[in-house]
């Protein structure tokens, strides 16, 4: 082994390693332009608390920091400047795709006929970038939801590029075709069920093209072969005529495509059975309702001279942590969903009927 | 309803096996419940409905996918038999 190229291929890489440590330091704003933003200093200050860094958070109110307060500043900003930027994401994310999500789910379309788009807009996306900051497992999981969003628009999208070159080479109606594809459009399913039901579009046109086919190959050489390929050919095609239009016959159209398609049953969210048994065997200890009430107890006597210390938005955030920490304790870090969620408001309930405020 | 009517009558439902039920009641009472669980409640149904676009993607992409192999498989086809008339052409010719 050449050590001296070892050694070198080694300092390289922690050279690597610090550069992208530096850099990660050297994003976004300084702490003066943090803190000079009301909202980004809010944020911040919810941070540090969550970096137990909560006696840092109070100087900083005060304007009582001294050299190595700031240097803990420093250090601290650039992590807190990428879970900004995180955060920022999901509710561009959301945002930009609101209505869209909206459709999906008969409980918010409800919501938006009671309370209207604006108040489910301040919710959902204009409350994102708080609830990321103090529910930091939750903006990890939606992250992901996210990001497969995403992934699975974009790999639509290139399929719906890649048919639509096919329907052009075979001369067939692809706006029709993609149009049908683009199941969150409301009228698709019509536009479907007038494809399949009626003139057959596509399909039909491919099964004619199939006969033309059929006829040349009954006069050449190979003809079994190919018409076998044909007929397999054939076969995907009126299977898929299939799914859609018995899909089409139940009015929940899209989770029975699914179930068509992948040949299963609409899956069942396996979080509602882990929540459910989590539920039932969850008992609150009077060792941890102590625990807790002496935290919370300490916080309001820190906090008893801040005037910025809303108690009653104080204890809310501290069930909801607390709930949170059941929560993970119970089913498992990082997991989320929606019976979890419901799981977590229920046991915040009952921690706060236990948890003097 | 009372709040604790809401969370016992919750935490009922929580125990049966009927997941519709428990989204149902809890956008019909939304509004009974504090401002932040209220939010914790609609929070909770945009991860349902990205879960279920998530789900309803994979179906779409599984069709696309199906519909770009047929037409690939028919393709082929198509090729071989173009192949094969001209053999034939060049044996008539011969």
């Amino acid at each position: 082994m050449d050590f001296a190229k070892e050694f070198e291929k080694r300092q390289d890489k922690t050279t690597e390693a610090e550069r992208a440590e530096q850099e990660k330091k050297e994003k976004g704003p300084s702490v003066t332009e943090i803190l000079a933003d009301d909202e980004k200093s809010k944020f911040f200050l919810i941070y540090l608390e969550e970096q137990e860094e909560g006696e840092l958070a109070h100087k900083l109110l005060e304007g009582n920091l001294n050299a190595a307060d700031r240097a803990v500043l420093e250090e601290k900003r650039g992590a807190f400047w990428e879970r900004l930027e995180q955060a920022q994401k999901i509710k561009d994310s959301v945002g930009g795709d609101l209505e869209n999500i909206i459709k999906v789910s008969p409980e918010l379309q409800q919501e938006k006929k009671t309370a209207g788009i604006a108040a489910l807009k301040k919710v959902l996306v204009d409350g994102s970038i708080s609830r990321s900051f103090r529910d930091p497992a939750w903006m990890e999981v939606m992250s992901k939801k996210i990001e497969d969003r995403e992934l699975g628009k974009k790999a639509i999208d290139l399929n719906n590029q890649i048919i639509s070159e096919y329907c052009k080479k075979y001369n067939l109606k692809e706006e029709e075709f993609a149009a049908t594809l683009a199941l969150d459009d409301e009228e698709s399913p019509e536009a479907l069920k007038e494809l399949i039901k009626g003139k057959m579009g596509f399909f039909r046109k491919i099964f004619t093209s199939h006969a033309e086919l059929e006829e040349m190959a009954d006069t050449i050489d190979r003809r079994e072969a190919i018409k076998t390929g044909l007929a397999l050919a054939e076969n995907d095609l009126h299977e898929l005529a299939g799914s859609l239009h018995e899909a089409l016959q139940d009015p929940r159209a899209e989770q029975a495509l699914a179930a068509h398609i992948t040949g299963e049953n609409p899956p069942k969210d396996p979080s509602f059975k882990e929540s459910k048994a989590a539920l039932k065997s969850y008992e609150i200890q009077d060792k941890e309702v102590s625990a807790l009430q002496e935290v919370w107890d300490k916080k309001k006597e820190a906090n008893k001279d801040n005037k910025s210390f809303d108690i009653d938005e104080e204890y809310g955030s501290f069930i909801e942590g607390a709930a949170e920490n059941s929560v993970q304790n119970k089913v498992g870090k990082g997991k989320g969903g929606f019976w979890h969620a419901v799981f977590k408001l229920i046991t915040g309930h009952k921690l706060e009927k236990k948890i003097e405020k | 309803m009372e709040t604790e009517e809401l969370y016992s009558t919750l935490s009922r439902l929580m125990e049966g096996d009927d997941q519709e039920a428990v989204k149902k009641f809890l956008i019909e009472h939304i509004k009974e419940f504090s401002e932040r669980d209220r939010e914790n409640i609609l929070t909770a149904f945009l991860e349902d409905a990205l879960d279920k676009e998530n789900i309803n993607d994979k179906a779409l992409l599984d069709f696309q996918n199906k519909a770009i192999a047929a037409f690939k498989r028919l393709e082929a086809e198509k090729a071989a038999l173009e192949k094969q008339d001209k053999l034939l052409e060049i044996k008539e010719n011969m």
